[in-house]
């Protein structure tokens, strides 16, 4: 049996760390995507969302009504609401119907035609109002109309209490108030855990992504390949020398992400979810967050292998690439488990790749830890980590595989 | 140094079935001379080279290089021979210094040894004015001449060429025409391979003519001509082929 020398794979992997860190197009990868990530979702983003939100609360939207003159207390102070310009309108109901379904009209109510009271021993008077769920707009003006109904509505059961001499304080037998238990870092982890573990996973993948293809295909493509199989280094050596800077590269993007995260979260971020507007502030225990990282080392190392070996596969960077995307098209789904609500790591999911990473990491940053599970998940993950590095070196120790051109 | 035995080799193409891309070829190169394998592409040529370097495998056969075996002492055999061939190029984004060092580690020389050798072959070859230069911004030449610095990092006695010349202009060419010449000088044993006539005429000692995987000829060049009943290179390597294409035709097939 051949003997292993630890000293060649650390000569390769320090050689292709250089060798990556002076492509531009790696850098990028591996650190200007994941710094940047998330600034630009959440102030970029949510920032945009808010002024869309600005816009669409200062426009003016027209409102059909009609039949007002029978409920002039009713009516009447609809007329008054800001950003509403109400017509009164004659025309049939159907048509007002089609209005609001075109759009012309962002809402339509219609009042009862004959004037009949509540309490009278008739049943209710029914107002129609008529909105186009699929419009936003619709949907805002919708909700103003629906307020200003209710308040009316409490308007005119406050006057007939006080026409029987009966106390308002009927209608409220009891009063109910509720109290939020939850620590700041329980809010905090519950928000983070949804999207962090998804956008780790997703990077720890794509910042692998170029570097593999680069020193796997990169080297068939442009004939290095060759001149690294004629020393006497073993095979087994070369590809763990590339495997650990494939790693490195990986976890060097999922770090930078996560840095971009705090930075975001210490600064950016209280701008727009200040505790007045949330009711919260961004704290979290960094035992925890170091745990999640932790999950991140044999995800990060089975993502490595897959990566390499498809980049062995490949003749090219251009065929590895295509042979990559499905990969993270693959990932995509299992990594989104995280932004399921309710779905904690259970018995049932500590072997399933990936999503037990998400769901981990989801538990440990909502400060719900259960250690028993997730020492399973670090040890399933360990294990198809191995499993793919196997694989790496059996494919890179066939000769049609090395030598397709 | 070397001595082939039998060697074959079988490749799974996906079209066309199991090819027979070397079939049973056995011959010697001996120490100090310069041993050449003539052919046309696809003849074989660098499927037995990339035996002999122990980076293909042989299906059937043996192969003695440098004095040890392809098969079970295949890291020695690397350890003991320089390769060179087109498809041996160098890092883009390494100086042709830190590829030496580089290469100098991977044959495990220390540091020392690897240092004294670079600066050696650095006025061996004139690459001091460009050591410090990125690969990708060196001339071919300029290349070529790393590329050959390369493969004696560590002093191997044998030297496997796989069509060195192949794809360069003629003076990049006649650099490594004369690298050949002077490696015999300096005592190393050569083996190489080409489709060039008279650079094999011109350079080899010794010549094998190869023809889809076979050996049809094997010696010096008057050996060749007496065997074939020619008077020139050209004559001869026409000849061989032809009667190797004929016999493929009569063999049966698989």
């Amino acid at each position: 049996m051949k003997k292993f020398r630890s000293a060649s794979v650390g000569l390769i992997y320090r050689k292709e760390l250089l060798d990556i860190v002076r492509d531009r197009r790696t850098l990028v990868s591996m650190i200007l995507i994941p710094l940047l990530i998330f600034p630009i979702i959440f102030m970029g983003f949510s920032s945009l969302a808010m002024k869309q939100m600005e816009k669409l609360e200062s426009k003016n939207y027209a409102v059909g009504v009609k039949n007002a003159e029978n409920w002039i207390e009713i009516s009447s102070p609809l007329k008054d609401m800001e950003q509403l310009t109400i017509l009164e309108v004659g025309e049939p109901v159907d048509t007002l119907r089609s209005r609001v379904a075109d759009g012309i009209l962002k809402a339509a109510v219609i009042f009862p035609d004959a004037r009949m009271r509540s309490g009278d021993g008739h049943e209710s008077p029914e107002i129609i109002m008529y909105l186009d769920e699929s419009s936003e707009e619709s949907q805002i003006v919708a909700r103003k109309i629906r307020e200003k109904l209710r308040e009316m509505k409490d308007t005119l059961i406050s006057r007939s209490l006080r026409e029987i001499n009966v106390s308002e304080s009927i209608l409220t037998p009891f009063a109910l108030s509720e109290e939020n238990v939850a620590t700041e870092e329980q809010m905090t982890g519950m928000i983070l855990g949804m999207l962090l573990p998804y956008m780790m996973i997703i990077l720890t993948l794509t910042g692998g992504m170029y570097p593999a293809m680069d020193l796997a295909a990169g080297e068939k493509e442009r004939s290095t390949l060759e001149t690294l199989l004629v020393t006497p280094v073993g095979r087994m050596e070369i590809v763990l020398g590339k495997f650990f800077t494939v790693l490195t590269t990986s976890l060097v993007t999922a770090m930078m992400s996560l840095l971009s995260m705090a930075l975001v979260i210490g600064f950016g971020l209280t701008s727009i979810m200040s505790s007045e507007a949330t009711g919260m502030s961004f704290s979290i225990n960094p035992l925890y967050l170091l745990l999640a990282l932790a999950m991140m080392i044999p995800l990060a190392a089975l993502f490595s292998s897959l990566l390499l070996t498809v980049s062995v596969f490949a003749k090219s960077t251009r065929e590895a690439q295509s042979y990559s995307s499905p990969l993270l098209v693959v990932t995509i789904l299992p990594a989104m488990m995280s932004m399921l609500p309710g779905a904690t790591l259970t018995s049932k999911e500590v072997w399933i790749p990936i999503v037990n990473i998400a769901l981990a990491m989801k538990d440990i940053l909502a400060g719900q830890p259960d250690f028993g599970n997730i020492m399973i998940v670090l040890l399933a993950t360990t294990i198809y980590a191995f499993f793919g590095i196997f694989v790496t070196m059996k494919v890179f120790q066939k000769e049609n595989v090395l030598f397709r051109v | 140094m070397i001595q082939v035995n039998g060697l074959s080799k079988e490749f799974e193409d996906r079209k066309r079935g199991m090819i027979r891309a070397v079939d049973n070829i056995t011959f010697e190169v001996k120490k100090g001379e310069i041993f050449g394998l003539l052919g046309t592409n696809g003849a074989g040529k660098t499927t037995t080279l990339r035996m002999l370097a122990s980076i293909f495998k042989p299906t059937t056969g043996t192969a003695n290089v440098a004095g040890f075996d392809v098969l079970k002492e295949s890291e020695e055999v690397r350890r003991h021979i320089g390769f060179l061939s087109g498809d041996t190029k160098l890092y883009q984004r390494l100086t042709a210094k830190e590829v030496l060092k580089y290469y100098g580690g991977l044959y495990e020389l220390d540091s020392k040894t690897v240092d004294d050798r670079i600066e050696e072959l650095s006025n061996l070859f004139e690459l001091h004015d460009f050591e410090h230069k990125k690969i990708a911004k060196l001339s071919t030449g300029q290349r070529q001449r790393v590329s050959i610095a390369r493969s004696i990092i560590h002093k191997p006695q044998l030297m496997i060429f796989d069509e060195p010349t192949a794809g360069l202009d003629p003076i990049s060419a006649r650099h490594i025409k004369d690298f050949i010449r002077r490696s015999r000088e300096e005592g190393r044993t050569i083996l190489f391979s080409t489709h060039i006539l008279h650079e094999a005429e011109s350079l080899c000692d010794r010549i094998a003519i190869i023809h889809k995987g076979t050996i049809g000829v094997c010696g010096d060049l008057q050996h060749i001509f007496n065997e074939t009943s020619t008077k020139n290179i050209e004559e001869a390597f026409f000849k061989v082929v032809e009667n190797l294409e004929d016999e493929s035709l009569v063999r049966p097939l698989g």
